[in-house]
């Protein structure tokens, strides 16, 4: 049996951006996608992973740096009519009714006026917006505002629908309904497209829609997996398969998370991307595991406390880094230092903390020491800032800056001082 | 949390019943007709073959129609702002060659004073159609149009490049072309901010156009029909009762004018602002809701609005060039030509100067400079004490502020140079020293700008913030020093840098004033601009200027630009 | 105890003036005693008045009638002994930490020294150490709130008045605060004595407080007190904790998902109309997918985890749900009713035909209809029915239910609206066909 031709191939996706130093930044580094007919193929990734750069140069809104996008076996060049593009934000238009809104995808086709409004009609009757042609995207709540945003990439009859996190944006009722509609719609092959993209940073949001998943780890984003989920549709959340299709993906999500020691062979240990956490944050997830016996399955930890992995991920990780919990095969297991912590009263955990933040965060110890060594004291936050843009991109650089001045000053460790944008010693 | 909020009349004026009774449709077309017959007749008086200067009655009856003609100036003004602010703007925000030349230019319009270069342009203007009007109303319109333009096609710069950035991808996506992405992005994006800045600059508008209906430069002389030409002439005639029959005309041009022409349009733009959310104060126009409720004029007018629909989706390609982030040395050789033909410019301006100025002509006009600079200072001083307090006493009382904003933006539209001969009959009669005494004449139109901003920034204050501080009982100087006055020190800041900009202009119709025979004479640079245009000495006019633009410059750099950057970084309610 | 009690409120009634020009009565004949030693909470779904009601008690908000007492005398003004820590957390943000702690205190008349001791003090019991120099904009949500709570307890106050204090900070983050504020107010250093909180979070106030007022809405009024005797520090998982937790979730679902559905307040005028309550159809809908996922029914409560939203919210859409006979509410529990699994086995388009049978047969959506059928051109202006549904529902906020109607009908193809001229019509041939 010959294998069929992906009606998206991404191949060898290399991606930098430059950044204001000149150097190059690897977002993507060798990605290949393929997208075959008949099936929703989900992009599942933390944010920082590119999964969105990705979704974007398969619609031709950016060019790869290296790599090849090919479409029906075409190369790509840019936007094309036959892929649509859904928005996390809905990207609608304000001054715009929703007829005009959902019209929109077909100005572009050069459709007299008329024929153009059918087909809107025909496509916002699909989604089920009828009654509200009239209506601002005021009006509306999120969840109908996406439904045009649906709407508007259904109407020009695209082979391939790409959707970036469409759902990220809704409350969970909203989006509840609209996946359960949209299923439906696909399920019955009343689409009009042959396959579909999602890319979204919840897990079981992928697993209950896709038939494939491929996971991307960060820094740089590239595929660590691919999953297929052979479960039939409509799927149950309760359901024991589902279940382990999710565990499983934790557990690919936690292998990859690097101690702040350990030795990166191509990168400086300064290179380390830190969650910008308030303490607070880290000890409510200490203090919440060691209720329960020190341990527990990052799903039943995201579902018990309503966390998304993006937000569930970076305070593990930062417990993780600085030596206070274990991340291990999608579960998460206090050590005895973060027992400690969880436990502890005011000044002995902020004392553990500063113990901690020096050993484990190699760039808190170099500011630390800097300081002690200037006559003055002093260090303006560029210095360090620079340091970092070489190895991270800018926000990543900022993002970790902003961790370490925050745990900085918990830990008493060192001052800042926002208006002059400088480092100090205490005054003890 | 989804909550969906409706824009359902949150906020209503008692008005809404008022109009069910009237039939809609009889009531429109009156308008409509009152605005054609009201357009044609200006517009032929103005081509028509009337002297550039023309004897100026001075009976009440003909205000009416000198009303007419002020406001026509004003409309075309308008008019030609908007064209070039539609081809400037996108030039400069989809061509970075473009823009290295045109924003900083922009930037220098801005500060030149709008009374100074008018000289230039009126001589330039007769020059084109000697002895007739047309000339004439060029010059007063161009002098309207220097106003505005420069500030509206800032405004519509910046919104350009602030385009929401998912926005842009999504007519990306849907691969529009750059003509529909104009029409259907761009320019609806950029309208609310582009009304508003024409709605703060018509306020200036009108204090131009009044001064430059009766101008003499040298010999060349001017009197068109319009209020500012009737004022001028009461001047001469020290005819007091005229003065305030066009104190009447002129509130009442300003009322017309807001009403049939800017009230609706920030009504109808308010559909075109991106929050998501309704506004809880929805802004009215009687006339919008008239033109709503008139069925079969909106049947026409909606034939026309599908011709727009259809031209707008009209799949042209527009030249469009974004020059790619890489420095190439076509690039270059732009910018060192640039530089090369503004050196060249500034060398060719200072040779034909030179030789007609002497080192006292230089001191004259910097002596000047500083008193003018003194005032400015000490009355944009005087006028934050006055209007601040007041301002938040008036802005933290909702329904008070409701009242009295209109006013406060009709008395900072109301041209002050109308009421100047007022003023300057005054001193006269009382015999004040003209040096102290004509000072205040620069800041009374502009003041106000204060005073509304500041009223917009207490009623933006944050109810909770205000809570805490009466829980936790902070009052008197400390609620001033560390609640209130942070908190609208943006908007005050915005205020005063229009105050100031207006005085600069004021200071060269409102140092040196006449009333009939008698002339009044403070020192200052306005006085030395005014005297050079008088005689006609375009040299010294054109070193009065630049040192006034310079000293602008100076003030801006110096002070509001770093003061504005310190409220945005530090009082900036987030 | 027989403490005389700290402040007495006494048939407090708050009315508000709608923007629309309607009154809309918040707090109707409401009668509490805050005691001294005791962490007192208000809990109630959102509109209930608990927000309105603590603004009385501080002085900040006259009520329309009843009286006001502190230490057995009429209240003038703001009440000296109360300080509050508010939801968005109020700060400055042109002050520093320090200085947004120390305002109240200078603001008294202490001098420099003074207050840069206390502030030091109350900034190292509160766990700001280290940030005394930062902006606002600087801090996290939870940190921010920590400097609400200092500049609060700076100035010892005889009651500390919270309202909502933790709604806008994340969950983990408000966990750890909870349990500090427990242990500010069992610390004798912090003089804290009385603790007033407001708050829609049940797990919260069993948690934290002594003393429980249940409060309902539409209008404002008390419903129950409970008190908590549970022993500090308390234990979510503990059995005793959890049947509190229960009692609670009872006296709400009695008052908001009642079985027996009293009879609507007596109108102004005309036959009673059931109000609408606030929530949009396509979360209606989602309501039956959640419900299908667990096997067709679920207690409300878990139902409120799951969502992840305020009880009062998700109970509105579940009323919603029963109002169209989609789901039952037998006590505590949700149930899909018959015609709600048809509903989802049900197309798209079909499920469009069952809503619109479900709302038609609603009394207000037939009266508004009437009333669009009789209109010149099938027009109604919205004025017109704002001014019908102040009339009819008197404790409803017009405006709100204006909207609510409006996507029902919309969702429902029986009418729709036009933005831009005000007005509820009806394409003439589908009304008239489908009657």
């Amino acid at each position: 049996m010959t294998v069929p031709t992906p009606i998206l191939e991404l191949s060898a996706i290399d991606k930098t951006f430059a950044k204001p130093t000149g150097e190059p930044l690897r977002v993507l580094a060798n990605v290949d996608l393929a997208l075959q007919e008949q099936e929703i193929l989900g992009l599942l990734g933390r944010s920082g992973s590119g999964k969105s750069t990705l979704l974007r140069i398969g619609a031709g809104l950016l060019p790869p740096s290296s790599g090849s996008v090919r479409y029906c076996g075409k190369p790509l060049v840019g936007p094309s009519a036959g892929i649509a593009v859904v928005f996390q934000t809905f990207a609608l238009f304000p001054w715009l009714t929703v007829l005009e809104n959902v019209a929109l995808g077909l100005d572009a086709l050069g459709l007299p006026l008329h024929d153009a409004r059918e087909r809107a009609t025909a496509a916002i009757d699909l989604i089920g917006l009828d009654g509200f042609e009239s209506a601002y995207p005021r009006e509306l709540s999120g969840g109908m505002r996406q439904r045009v945003g649906f709407a508007r990439a259904l109407v020009t009859d695209p082979i391939v629908l790409l959707m970036d996190e469409p759902f990220s944006a809704l409350d969970v009722l909203t989006a509840e309904t609209l996946r359960a509609e949209f299923l439906d719609l696909w399920v019955e092959h009343r689409l009009p497209t042959k396959a579909m993209l999602l890319v979204t940073h919840n897990i079981e949001e992928a697993v209950l829609m896709c038939d494939r998943i491929v996971v991307l780890a960060s820094h740089p984003g590239r595929v660590v997996a691919e999953i297929t989920v052979p479960l039939p549709r409509p799927r149950n959340r309760t359901d024991p398969a589902f279940h382990r299709v999710v565990d499983e993906i934790y557990s690919i999500l936690t292998a990859h998370v690097p101690r702040g020691t350990e030795a990166h062979p191509l990168r400086s240990p300064l290179a380390q991307p830190l969650p910008p956490l308030s303490i607070n944050r880290m000890v409510g997830l200490a203090r919440g595991l060691a209720a329960h016996g020190g341990r527990a399955e990052l799903p039943d930890l995201a579902h018990r406390l309503a966390l998304e992995i993006d937000d569930l991920f970076p305070i593990a990780d930062a417990m993780h880094i600085l030596g206070f919990a274990e991340l291990e095969d999608g579960s998460i297991k206090l050590t005895a230092a973060g027992r400690m912590f969880a436990e502890s009263n005011t000044d002995e955990r902020k004392r553990l903390f500063a113990q901690h933040l020096v050993q484990f965060v190699p760039l808190a110890a170099l500011v630390r020491r800097v300081l002690e060594e200037r006559p003055n004291h002093r260090a303006p936050l560029v210095r360090f800032e620079s340091e970092l843009e070489v190895h991270l991109t800018r926000p990543d650089a900022a993002r970790t800056m902003e961790a370490i001045i925050g745990w900085g000053r918990y830990a008493e460790v060192f001052e800042y001082d926002d208006e002059a944008r400088e480092f100090s010693l205490g005054q003890k | 949390m989804a909550r969906y909020v409706l824009a359902i009349d949150a906020v209503t004026s008692p008005a809404r019943a008022s109009l069910r009774s009237v039939r809609p449709d009889m009531l429109a077309l009156a308008v409509l007709l009152a605005i054609v017959v009201f357009l044609v007749i200006g517009l032929s008086q103005a081509f028509g073959p009337a002297p550039a200067t023309q004897a100026i009655s001075l009976s009440p009856g003909v205000l009416p129609m000198y009303a007419v003609r002020t406001t026509l100036r004003m409309l075309a003004a308008l008019v030609a702002s908007l064209i070039f602010t539609f081809t400037y703007a996108t030039a400069a925000a989809k061509s970075r060659r473009a823009e290295v030349v045109l924003i900083p230019l922009l930037d220098v319009l801005q500060s030149v004073p709008v009374l100074g270069y008018l000289s230039f342009t009126v001589v330039f203007f007769m020059s084109l159609f000697p002895g007739r009007a047309l000339g004439a109303e060029l010059a007063a319109v161009f002098a309207i149009f220097t106003s505005q333009a420069w500030n509206m096609a800032f405004s519509f710069y910046q919104s350009l490049r602030t385009t929401p950035h998912d926005l842009d991808e999504a007519a990306r996506a849907f691969r529009l072309t750059a003509w529909q992405r104009f029409w259907r992005l761009d320019a609806p994006f950029a309208m609310p901010g582009l009304v508003w800045n024409m709605m703060m600059s018509m306020s200036g508008g009108w204090f131009f156009v009044v001064a430059s209906e009766a101008i003499s430069v040298g010999d060349t002389r001017i009197t068109l029909p319009g209020i500012g030409s009737y004022v001028a002439r009461a001047v001469e005639e020290r005819d007091l009762g005229a003065i305030g029959w066009a104190v009447a005309a002129m509130t009442c041009a300003i009322v017309v004018y807001d009403q049939l022409l800017f009230r609706p349009l920030v009504a109808w733009t308010d559909r075109f602002r991106v929050e998501q959310t309704a506004a809880t104060v929805v802004p009215r126009s009687w006339l919008v809701e008239l033109f709503r409720r008139a069925s079969h004029v909106r049947r026409a007018g909606a034939w026309i609005g599908s011709g727009m629909q259809h031209v707008a989706r009209a799949r042209l390609a527009l030249p469009h060039h974004r020059a790619s982030r890489h420095r190439s040395a076509a690039d270059m050789l732009w910018y060192l030509g640039v530089v090369a033909v503004t050196a060249l410019l500034a060398w060719r301006i200072a040779q034909t100067l030179a030789p007609a100025l002497s080192r006292s002509d230089l001191e004259r006009a910097l002596v000047g400079g500083g008193f003018t600079l003194l005032r400015v200072v000490v009355l944009i001083a005087l006028a934050t004490l006055v209007w601040v307090p007041i301002g938040v006493a008036i802005g933290l009382r909702p329904r008070l502020a409701e009242k009295v904003q209109p006013l406060a933006q009709f008395l900072a539209a109301f041209p002050a140079n109308v009421l100047f001969p007022l003023a300057v009959y005054a001193i006269v009669k009382l015999g004040l020293r003209a040096e102290l005494w004509l000072s205040p004449l620069m800041i009374l139109g502009t003041q106000w700008y204060i005073l509304f901003n500041v009223i917009a920034g207490a009623s933006a204050f944050p109810t909770d913030l205000r809570e805490a501080a009466a829980t936790y009982r902070v009052h008197g100087w400390k609620w001033w020093r560390d609640v209130m006055l942070p908190g609208v020190f943006p908007y005050y800041v915005t205020g005063a840098i229009t105050a100031s900009g207006g005085a600069w202009n004021a200071s060269i119709v409102s140092e040196a004033v006449s009333w009939g025979p008698t002339k009044l004479h403070a020192t200052g640079l306005g006085a030395y601009i005014a005297e050079m245009t008088e005689r006609g000495d375009f040299a010294r006019i054109a070193l009065g200027v630049i040192v006034m633009a310079v000293l602008v410059i100076a003030m801006n750099r110096l002070l509001w630009r770093p003061l504005y950057a310190f409220a945005e970084r530090r009082t900036r309610l987030d | 105890m027989a403490d005389a009690p700290l402040c007495e409120l006494e048939h407090i009634v708050k009315t508000f003036a709608l923007p629309s020009g309607a009154d809309m009565t918040v707090l109707d004949d409401v009668s509490l005693a805050v005691g001294e030693h005791e962490i007192l909470a208000l809990l109630g779904p959102s509109g209930c008045g608990k927000s309105t009601l603590m603004r009385v008690l501080t002085g900040l908000i006259a009520p329309n009638s009843g009286s006001v007492r502190y230490r057995g005398k009429p209240l003038v003004g703001l009440n000296p002994g109360a300080a509050i820590v508010f939801q968005s957390f109020a700060l400055y943000p042109w002050l520093t930490v320090a200085d947004n702690i120390g305002e109240p205190l200078r603001a008294r008349g202490l001098d420099e020294a003074a207050t840069r001791a206390k502030v030091g003090e109350v900034v190292h019991l509160v766990g700001l150490a280290g940030f005394e120099d930062a902006y606002p904009r600087e801090l996290s949500g939870g940190m921010k709130q920590r400097v609400g709570i200092a500049r609060a307890l700076a100035v010892a106050p005889e009651i500390l008045c919270m309202d909502e204090p933790f709604s806008q900070v994340d969950a983990l983050t408000a966990e750890n605060l909870r349990s500090e504020v427990v242990r500010f107010w069992n610390t004798p250093q912090t003089h804290l004595k009385t603790i007033m909180m407001v708050s829609h979070d049940v797990k919260e106030v069993v948690f934290m407080a002594t003393r429980i007022v249940v409060m309902a809405a539409k209008p404002g009024r008390i419903r129950r007190i409970i008190e908590n005797k549970l022993p500090y520090p308390r234990d979510y998982r503990h059995k005793d904790f959890q049947r509190l937790v229960d009692e609670i979730h009872a006296v709400i679902t009695e008052t908001e998902l009642p079985d027996v559905q009293p009879a609507p307040a007596a109108p102004a005028r005309g036959p009673a109309w059931e109000p609408i309550p606030d929530a949009g159809a396509s979360q209606v809908i989602g309501l039956l997918e959640v419900l299908d996922d667990h096997e067709g029914h679920a207690d409300v409560f878990q139902l409120v985890e799951y969502i992840g939203q305020e009880f009062g919210r998700v109970l509105a859409v579940t009323k919603a749900a029963e109002l169209l006979d989609l789901v039952d509410t037998p006590k505590q529990d949700v149930v899909l009713t018959d015609d709600g699994k048809r509903f989802l086995a049900a197309s798209v388009p079909e499920r469009k035909v069952m809503f619109r049978e479900r709302v038609k047969g609603l009394r207000i959506f037939s009266d508004v209809l009437a009333m669009i059928d009789r209109a010149e051109n099938r027009r109604v202006e919205s004025d017109a029915v704002l001014e019908m549904l102040a009339l009819r529902l008197p404790y409803e906020d017009p405006d709100r239910m204006l909207a609510t109607l409006i996507n029902w009908g919309r969702h429902a193809d029986l009418f729709d609206y036009d933005q831009e001229r005000r007005q509820l019509f009806t394409e003439e041939v589908a009304a008239a066909a489908n009657g």
